[in-house]
């Protein structure tokens, strides 16, 4: 009797967590490079209390055992990679991955993390940096003094160095692709670490291989869908309300049980 | 003392006491009843998960051989689970490795227990490029498993489950079916394993992969809360029956015979 309760309450915990992932994509609706991620359910294991095939007393064989479920459990929270609108800006710093691809950015501990937010800044000696102020790898540092900043879809970095009349090369951005993204690491402010399960980095020149190519002007709108996520919340209230009601339904019949001796 | 032992000692004119044991048979099964709802309820949102109820055996009869105990033996037990291979809906996810199995089969995996079966297609790449299912158990192809270079462009499964990138096919998802699907043993996560050499497994024929879909659970709600109604009416009932047996007994005992 007491299984029901049970699974009724992995029930529960489960669509809370689901909740929490809705609520977390919903918040980031406007965040710059966010990628949604969704949660992924898998049934429990099941108390056998009768194998099928058994053979009952006049040796017949049953066809179907017994198996009692024990709820559910939360798999796996699968970040989706999918590509964000391009927004334009008209900011000559933001630059935007079109297609596959990670900025790699240098951490303060000498790790590197990757993001796929592009709107960088620049420091006050010349250097590009994230919005954090973490500077991107391979360092790019603009001369003093430069003007016309371009960054063409293959990552070239040109400006026209004070005076002089063409525009000159000043540095190269590569972007690092992984086997497995949805393996990453979240670290927050846009950022993701590498884990054992995503794979190394593999670097490529932007275009080449398949991998995406940047967009100057432009930046990478959220993925978050919000009719989607919407859909999500209420068929998570939904589920929750109706497991609860499974909870109820458990009660009562022990509470009839346990009138039986009045 | 068991309920077995009691029959020894129950003469023809106490029937009235059979009643009382065959009212809370009656109630335990409903209660393993109500796991399975619950069971059910939980995993509304589970991925290829597939709903199971439970069949009540009822007034299996046989008469005893046995002078002292000739009655009728009535009792309701829990016979067998069934699972509901109903197909859920298709979810659209637009996810590459997000598969559906339209009709009969399921996938193979080579999962830490060894090989099983499953519906759940909510399929990714791992580190070294191999074809996974969620828990990282590797899906298996009709000769082995499946590696996928993604730097060589993106990757279709066509209808068949043939694996193809830039026009090459790589290899064809082992889509495995059963002979008695019914017999089938759920081992959690979405696996399912069979019980050899009963139940072989065959290569299934009628299914049509499709490609960024999800199979969501096919819980039915409303069969699943009208069910549970049910047997808590069926469990109140059997409750009341066994207290109107009480009541008559209490009757025959305490005041058949009272003189005032």
């Amino acid at each position: 009797m007491l299984r029901s309760m049970y699974s009724a309450a992995t029930g529960m915990e489960a669509q809370q967590l689901y909740m929490d992932t809705i609520s977390h994509n919903l918040s980031n609706v406007n965040t710059t490079g966010y990628k949604r991620s969704k949660l992924e359910f898998q049934d429990l294991m099941y108390q056998t209390l009768k194998e099928p095939g058994m053979r009952n007393a006049e040796g017949e064989m049953a066809p179907c055992g017994i198996e009692v479920g024990l709820g559910v459990k939360p798999a796996a929270t699968q970040r989706i990679f999918e590509q964000g609108s391009l927004n334009q800006t008209g900011n000559t710093m933001d630059v935007a991955i079109k297609g596959e691809g990670f900025y790699q950015v240098n951490m303060p501990d000498g790790t590197i993390a990757y993001t796929r937010d592009g709107s960088f800044k620049l420091t006050s000696d010349g250097m590009i940096v994230t919005s954090d102020g973490y500077s991107i790898a391979p360092q790019i540092s603009v001369p003093e003094g430069a003007q016309d900043l371009g960054i063409s879809p293959e990552g070239k970095v040109t400006a026209i160095l004070a005076g002089q009349a063409t525009s000159t090369e000043i540095g190269q951005i590569e972007i690092a692709r992984f086997v497995n993204p949805s393996g990453l690491r979240a670290l927050g402010e846009n950022l993701f670490g590498v884990s054992d399960a995503s794979g190394e980095a593999i670097l490529e020149t932007p275009g080449e291989n398949g991998i995406g190519t940047l967009s100057q002007g432009y930046s990478e709108a959220s993925n978050v869908q919000v009719v989607e996520e919407m859909v999500n919340m209420i068929t998570a209230q939904r589920a929750y309300e109706i497991v609860s009601k499974s909870i109820q339904v458990s009660e009562d019949m022990l509470q009839v049980a346990n009138n039986l001796k009045r | 003392m068991s309920i077995g032992d009691y029959w020894h000692w129950i003469e023809k004119g106490a029937f009235m006491i059979q009643g009382i044991y065959l009212a809370s048979q009656a109630m335990t099964p409903l209660l393993d009843k109500q796991d399975q709802i619950a069971n059910n309820l939980a995993n509304i949102q589970t991925t290829g998960f597939k709903q199971s109820g439970l069949f009540m055996k009822t007034f299996q009869k046989f008469l005893a051989n046995d002078e002292n105990q000739p009655a009728v033996q009535n009792e309701v037990k829990p016979d067998e689970v069934y699972v509901d291979y109903k197909e859920g809906a298709m979810i659209k996810t637009d996810s590459a490795f997000d598969i559906f199995i339209k009709g009969s089969g399921f996938l193979t995996v080579m999962s830490p227990n060894g090989i099983r079966y499953t519906r759940n297609g909510n399929l990714s790449l791992n580190a070294d490029g191999m074809l996974v299912a969620s828990d990282g158990s590797r899906i298996m192809g009709n000769n082995g498993f499946i590696k996928i270079d993604d730097r060589k462009g993106p990757v279709s499964i066509n209808t068949e489950g043939e694996v193809i990138q830039n026009n090459e096919k790589i290899e064809k998802l082992r889509i495995s079916d059963f002979k008695k699907p019914y017999r089938l043993i759920r081992e959690g996560s979405g696996y399912f394993k069979p019980q050899l050499p009963d139940n072989p497994i065959v290569t299934s024929q009628g299914y049509a992969i499709k490609q960024g879909f999800l199979e969501g659970s096919n819980v039915d709600v409303i069969a699943n809360m009208v069910n549970m109604i049910s047997s808590y009416r069926n469990f109140e009932a059997d409750q009341k029956a066994l207290q109107a047996q009480d009541d008559t007994l209490d009757k025959a005992v305490n005041q058949v015979g009272r003189l005032s």
